[in-house]
């Protein structure tokens, strides 16, 4: 029965909750209080004896603050209720005294006093509170006060108050510079002795900030703090996975690796690269201490925080082979984490695992269905799977892992990820010959459908050409193939065209039947091809016409080509035909460009054309080099971080020091345990001068300890930032345009007598704009890119990627 | 492409007087441009300054994080002269909740002076805005709406006082926090409408009423386990288990793996292919897991020590995130057996996922869950027609199903002409989706059928009419019929209570410790839910 009544009453008072919480919004704004008497009353508020409407006043005060908005007109009032002796009045005064302080320096140092006061309090919780306000405060002048503050703290007997103490070093630490880093040192070696393992989350933060290269203060603290590992709190369990992953690097010998096939004592210590042990079958020796920590941070593995496990992968892959890797199942904490949390963390948690996953495929090829998409997924999150399946690719699940891939290019209805899924289908084709040839065959029985977007037609051709490009002289059937496509004039849409004509010009080279016919045929439909596509046409001619120049000298050793155009030759026929079909072409662009090569090649000098229009073109950057080669051990190039789209931040997160060399590494003895059992205030200064000395004497060591912060300027820091925005996107290109500018000269001074002898009227009006198209046209545009803006169709070579072919030219 | 009026600002916490405001720090994002970004849920607007951002429910949260090693003397103020006449912006997030500077200052030891690298775990931001997002929905109850938290800004300034400390996650443990912050929720109290609930939530609004200086005098200062409250009391003490797990599943037919065609020359082909065939429809999982998570409510009296007893029907858990409160060695040299002091109140001990692609077919198909469809292409005397069917088998301890729903997605071309609907009601939503949807709660045991035809939209008859045509051509040639299409994806989602796929239940629970002979009441509750349950 009294159930039942309570039951009726809270839902009544669920009720009622609705409309007093709308209510309680518009009060802590004082919304019924006119703007212009607003700030009066809240004033008045302030400086009541009442603790309720001081509380009152407070509220408005701080939803001005929480809202963006100014408040700074109220400090006075405000602070006056420094001394209150209500705790919530005390907090929120402090949160506006810190906001404010720096503005109103004055006023601030009055409050000061009272807070000092309050270090004294019985209650720890204030205690706690006054030494973390005051340590925050930025006031030069107050610096003592806040170290004599700090010092008290310390000794305090309450943890809550230690622990405050211990981020107020960091805090310190950040408003007052290195000048107090000497002091805050001494303080952080007491604190880093307690017993605490609250007070110990703190310190281990303030070491992370104030001095994290000095491991010489942890050398003592190594084992007690492996054994606490579960003690601490989340955040601090991050940082001393880090900084013990770095420790360890430094200051433990590498592990040994014996060899497990056979009974003798053969062993190496662990290599640099990660895939690099020699032995089928090994065993791990560590060292004792390393053993230590990572057993101890083995079980960090079930924690729920993802920046834990991130921080726990990390340690495993930089300080163990591969084998304990996957012994400590820490694959599996990742993939767990990766379904059970949000899409930002996910995608962070994915550019980890393609890391070391591009480091050794094997670590995560057991969980290659944890990455088949759902159509829920986020896009970042999707385009990292795909690059991770694609990596663990391998014979046993590559039938799987392709039926999926084709499907999402199929099916997906997001573009983006389409295209994902077919470079991903590209990447796994390195797989064999035998997959690289089937992709191929499904890439071009995909080539034809309707209704793809470009991006994915143009991605399809991408990477039949990176595929073509491995092998080309097996892959002539896929080029006689690819032009049938051309045969049927609306089979394949302009975009699709294009790429195909530049393919076939560009295995001119290798395959010299094929081109005339594909020309002949185009030839045909000329004109009632879209722009682009004449363009390409027009570009085909000129590389197949420059490729029969050659052959034609080869053959008939006519070095000035007296006879060549006398001798009735087919491709040079078609050229002509072709050219002039493009000089009444009702396109100004593609007119230009028929009178640039046609003066380009008519000349008796062959060079240059042969320049321009047979330069190599690099195989698109589409999958990863393989990894399993032995002979390519010069780790990552950038290319292949370019292909992984791994950010910086992941990079940065995964460079941690060398190990460092046998003869450095000091005596293990010197992480002997510091004697803790005596309380901090009867803490003997002896031991840590002495231990001061010792790493004094080691420093050269300590490789990072010359390391200081260098100050900067305002405009150093801006001047660094222009060049670094200066330099970044015009890198590839500059360097082509400084290569050729010269030939372009000549090549200008060329054309414009050819133009003269062949006076052309009309189009005399066109030449200076048509020099400047050449000018870009010469940059290395070979596969006729349109990058004038007049019909909007620069996307049309977007398939491209920019600038690639001219980064690594194809030998 | 919205502006910044739909862009609300709720709650902005700024750690120091010189720190940007969440406006500054969106014009310097707009300055960077959007193409310049590959990611943005984390973003480089300066040389030391990153924006995370997470966002949850409509609720974003932005974090300023500055890296203080690479520019000591870099004065913030910089970032607000800067990139302040940037104009308008553009989010496409209806409210930004919170906007708090975490300084977060690491310096790796690199070897080279030159190339400072600062060595940042990516994740530790996102986590802290996670568990941010935890404690305030702890505190203000799900799901958060901008109301509450303006109605308690100083409560929201109080917490962020505990949980950020100069820039540093500081204290994080809800029942920590809630020492420290009293908060008599009134929407908290709601969730769980017990008479305990209620007595506490009455109890604790007198005594913050109180002085809270005196009232926390009185308080142990040694608090030894930091994940509890010290000196917890109830009258009626009560512990609740929720188990909650969620089935993700993506069916396929079964002749999919094995005879996907790799040379079919248009996008419905492989169904094509099984229209004709006379193999039997079924299908199976291609990628199946189970995703769980074990919620502990408590309601007891001073520290109890608890064991959990699962019994794990033979599951494998991988490697479940626990609780810092659960004793870890004990589960990995017992797996089934949770001991942990619980915090008070509500609080996920564990979560956990069950590959279920390591399984047999059979039994992955167990354990999917307790509707089985099927979804059978190429019907009728066209060949044109589909079915979905639903088979909801009884099963034990489970008496309905709740919010069955079914989106069928067809691509913007076409529509679907329903044939038969035994149960539900059919509707048409935008961009070439329908739902299927049941009434809030069925019953088992009944077999919901839905038969229909793709048709091609108006709109889009003369664009395809030429590949139609084409087509129809050479499908005549081989089969006499027109091509056929149908839905690419079909999606279940459901609810029930009673029982989990997994079979995981709670075997015990027993209090070893802490709990002098008062006999406790105990609860546990099953929830299935689904997350993607995929047909294609």
């Amino acid at each position: 029965m009294s159930e039942s009544i309570t039951r009726i009453t809270s839902m009544l008072e669920s009720a009622r909750d609705l409309t007093l919480e709308a209510a309680a919004a518009a009060s802590a704004k004082l919304a019924e209080t006119p703007d212009s008497v607003r700030p009066k009353e809240v004033s008045a508020l302030l400086n009541s004896r009442y603790d309720r409407d001081v509380l009152k006043g407070l509220k408005y005060v701080i939803s001005l603050i929480s809202s963006g908005e100014d408040a700074s007109k109220y400090f006075t009032d405000v602070v006056k209720n420094v001394t209150s002796t209500n705790l919530k009045t005390r907090k929120l005064v402090y949160t506006y005294l810190l906001r404010y302080a720096d503005k109103e320096n004055d006023v601030a140092l009055l409050s000061i006093n009272a807070i000092q006061k309050s270090l004294g309090d019985t209650n720890d919780q204030v205690r706690a509170l006054a030494i973390r306000v005051m340590s925050e405060i930025k006031i030069s002048s107050i610096y003592p006060i806040v170290q004599l503050g700090i010092k008290k703290c310390i000794n305090d007997i309450s943890p809550n108050v230690r622990k405050a103490a211990a981020l107020s070093l960091a805090k310190v630490y950040y408003n007052h510079g290195e000048s107090s880093v000497d002091e805050l040192t001494d303080h952080l070696k007491k604190l880093l002795k307690d017993k605490d393992s609250k007070v110990l989350s703190s310190a281990i933060l303030a070491f992370r900030t104030i001095t994290p290269d000095k491991f010489e203060l942890l050398h003592g603290h190594f084992r007690r703090f492996c054994s606490i590992f579960g003690n601490l709190d989340e955040w601090a369990q991050v940082y001393l996975i880090e900084i013990f992953t770095d420790y360890c690097r430094l200051y433990i010998p590498k592990p040994k690796i014996y060899n497990g096939a056979t009974n003798e004592k053969e062993f190496i210590d662990l290599p640099d690269n990660y895939n690099e042990i020699p032995y089928p079958v090994y065993d791990v020796e560590y060292d004792s201490d390393l053993k230590l920590f990572l057993d101890s941070i083995k079980y960090l593995v079930y924690s729920s925080n993802e920046a834990v496990i991130l921080a726990v992968g990390r340690a495993y892959f930089h300080l163990t082979p591969p084998k304990t890797f996957k012994e400590s199942q820490i694959s599996a904490a990742f993939v767990r984490a990766l379904q059970t949390s949000t899409s930002e963390i996910q995608v962070f948690i994915l550019q980890s695992i393609l890391y070391m996953a591009a480091h050794d495929p094997t670590l995560f090829v057991q969980y290659e269905k944890r990455f088949y998409l759902f159509p829920g997924d986020h896009f970042l999150t999707a385009q990292f799977k795909l690059k991770v399946l694609s990596i663990i690719c391998n014979e046993n699940n590559i039938r799987q892992i392709t039926n999926e891939l084709q499907y999402y290019v199929l099916n997906t209805t997001d573009p983006k990820i389409a295209v994902e899924s077919v470079k991903s289908l590209g990447a796994c084709s390195h797989v064999s010959d035998y997959w690289s040839s089937k992709a191929l065959k499904w890439l071009l029985s995909q080539v034809p459908v309707p209704g793809y977007e470009k991006s994915v037609t143009a991605e399809f051709l991408t990477v039949i050409r990176y595929l073509v490009q491995q092998n080309p002289e097996n892959n002539v059937k896929v080029v006689i193939k690819l032009a049938n496509f051309l045969d049927d004039i609306s089979l394949l849409d302009s975009n699709a065209k294009e790429s195909i004509i530049w393919l076939v010009g560009e295995f001119a080279g290798i395959e010299s039947r094929i081109g005339p016919d594909v020309l002949r045929k185009l030839a045909k439909t000329f004109a009632f091809e879209q722009k682009p596509v004449r363009q390409q046409i027009l570009l085909l001619s000129a590389k197949l016409y420059s490729y029969d120049v050659e052959t034609y000298k080869l053959e008939t050793g006519d070095h000035g080509l007296e006879n060549y155009r006398n001798e009735n030759r087919i491709v040079c026929k078609l050229f002509n035909h072709i050219i002039n079909l493009a000089k009444y072409d009702d396109d100004y662009d593609v007119r230009d460009r028929s009178r640039l090569l046609n003066s380009l090649l008519s000349s008796r000098e062959t060079q240059l054309a042969t320049l321009i229009l047979q330069a190599p073109k690099p195989v698109p950057v589409v999958a990863l080099r393989n990894t399993n080669d032995k002979n390519n051990t010069a780790g990552f190039t950038d290319d292949d971080w370019g292909y992984l789209g791994i950010e910086e931040m992941i990079k940065n997160f995964n460079t941690l020091p060398e190990w460092s060399a046998e003869g450095e590494i000091p005596e293990k003895s010197i992480r002997d345990e510091i004697d803790v059992s005596v309380a901090p205030k009867s803490f003997s200064q002896q031991s840590v001068s002495s231990r001061q000395n010792f790493i004094n004497s080691k420093n050269d060591i300590t490789k990072p300890a010359n390391r200081k912060f260098k100050l900067q300027s305002l405009d150093d820091f801006f001047a660094e930032d222009d060049l670094r925005l200066e330099n970044f996107p015009r890198k590839t290109v500059i360097v082509e345009e400084s290569d050729t500018s010269d030939e372009e000269e000549d090549d200008d001074d060329d054309e414009e007598e050819e133009e003269d002898d062949d006076d052309d009227g009309e189009d005399e009006d066109d030449d200076d704009e048509g020099k400047k198209d050449e000018d870009e046209f010469g940059e290395g545009s070979f596969e006729g890119e349109s990058g004038e803006s007049e019909d909007g169709s620069s996307d049309s070579t977007g398939q491209y990627e920019e600038g690639d072919y001219l980064k690594k030219p194809l030998i | 492409m919205a502006t910044i009026e739909g862009l609300t600002l709720i709650f902005e916490y700024p750690t120091s007087s010189s720190a940007p405001t969440l406006k500054t720090i969106l014009s310097a994002i707009k300055g960077i441009g959007s193409q310049n970004i590959h990611n943005d849920s984390i973003i480089q607007i300066s040389k030391i300054h990153t924006v995370y951002k997470l966002s949850i429910e409509k609720i974003s949260l932005y974090a300023l994080v500055e890296d203080i090693s690479t520019a000591q003397s870099l004065n913030l103020k910089s970032l607000n002269q800067d990139e302040s006449d940037e104009d308008d912006e553009s989010d496409e997030y209806d409210e930004v909740d919170d906007d708090n500077e975490d300084k977060i200052n690491k310096k790796s030891s690199n070897k080279d002076n030159k190339d400072k690298i600062s060595v940042i775990n990516p994740n530790f931001v996102f986590s802290f805005l996670g568990k941010l997002i935890e404690v305030l929905k702890d505190y203000f109850g799900t799901p958060i709406n901008p109301m509450k938290i303006q109605a308690n800004y100083d409560i929201m300034c109080n917490l962020m006082q505990e949980i950020l400390e100069g820039g540093y996650p500081y204290i994080t443990d809800l029942n920590t926090l809630k020492d420290l912050v009293p908060f008599s929720s009134s929407i908290g109290s709601k969730l769980l409408q017990t008479t305990n609930q209620i007595a506490k939530s009455y109890s604790s609004s007198t005594s913050s009423s109180q002085d809270p200086i005196a009232n926390l005098n009185s308080k142990s200062t040694d608090n030894q386990i930091p994940w509890r409250s010290s000196n917890v009391r109830y009258t009626n003490n009560e512990l609740f288990v929720d188990i909650i797990e969620t089935i993700n599943v993506i069916l396929t037919p079964q002749q999919f793996k094995s005879r996907k065609p790799l040379n079919g020359s248009n996008i419905n082909n492989k169904l094509n292919l099984y229209s004709n065939s006379s193999m039997p429809h079924k299908l199976i999982p291609t990628v199946a897991n189970i995703q769980g998570r074990l919620d502990f409510t408590s309601h007891l009296s001073g520290i109890p020590d608890i064991l959990c007893n699962l019994n794990l029907n033979g599951h494998y858990l991988g490697i479940p995130s626990l609780h810092r409160c659960v004793r870890t060695e004990r589960w990995i040299n017992d797996e089934g057996k949770l001991s942990f002091i619980p915090p008070d109140g509500k609080s996920t001990i564990m979560n956990y996922l069950i590959d279920l692609d390591s399984y047999t077919q059979s039994k992955t198909q167990r354990n999917i869950g307790f509707i089985t469809p099927d979804f059978k292409t190429g019907l009728g005397l066209k060949k044109n027609e589909f079915e979905i069917d639903l088979n909801i088998n009884f099963f034990k301890n489970v008496s309905k199903i709740e919010n069955l729903k079914i989106e069928i997605q067809t691509g913007n071309q076409f529509s679907i002409k329903i044939l038969r609907l035994s149960h539900g009601d059919f509707q048409t939503k935008s961009n070439g989706k329908f739902e299927w949807i049941f009434d809030p709660v069925i019953s088992l045991g009944i077999n919901p059928i839905l038969r229909g035809v793709l048709e091609k939209n108006d709109d889009f008859e003369d664009e395809s009419s030429y590949n139609q045509d084409d087509t129809d051509e050479t499908e005549n040639n081989n089969h006499h019929l027109p091509e056929a299409h149908f839905p690419k994806l079909i999606k279940l989602s459901y609810k029930n209570k009673g029982a989990v796929p997994s079979g995981i239940r709670v075997e015990s629970l027993e209090i070893k410790r802490g709990l002098n002979d008062i006999k406790p009441y105990k609860g546990v509750k099953y929830i299935t839910q689904t997350g993607e349950f995929i047909i294609r």
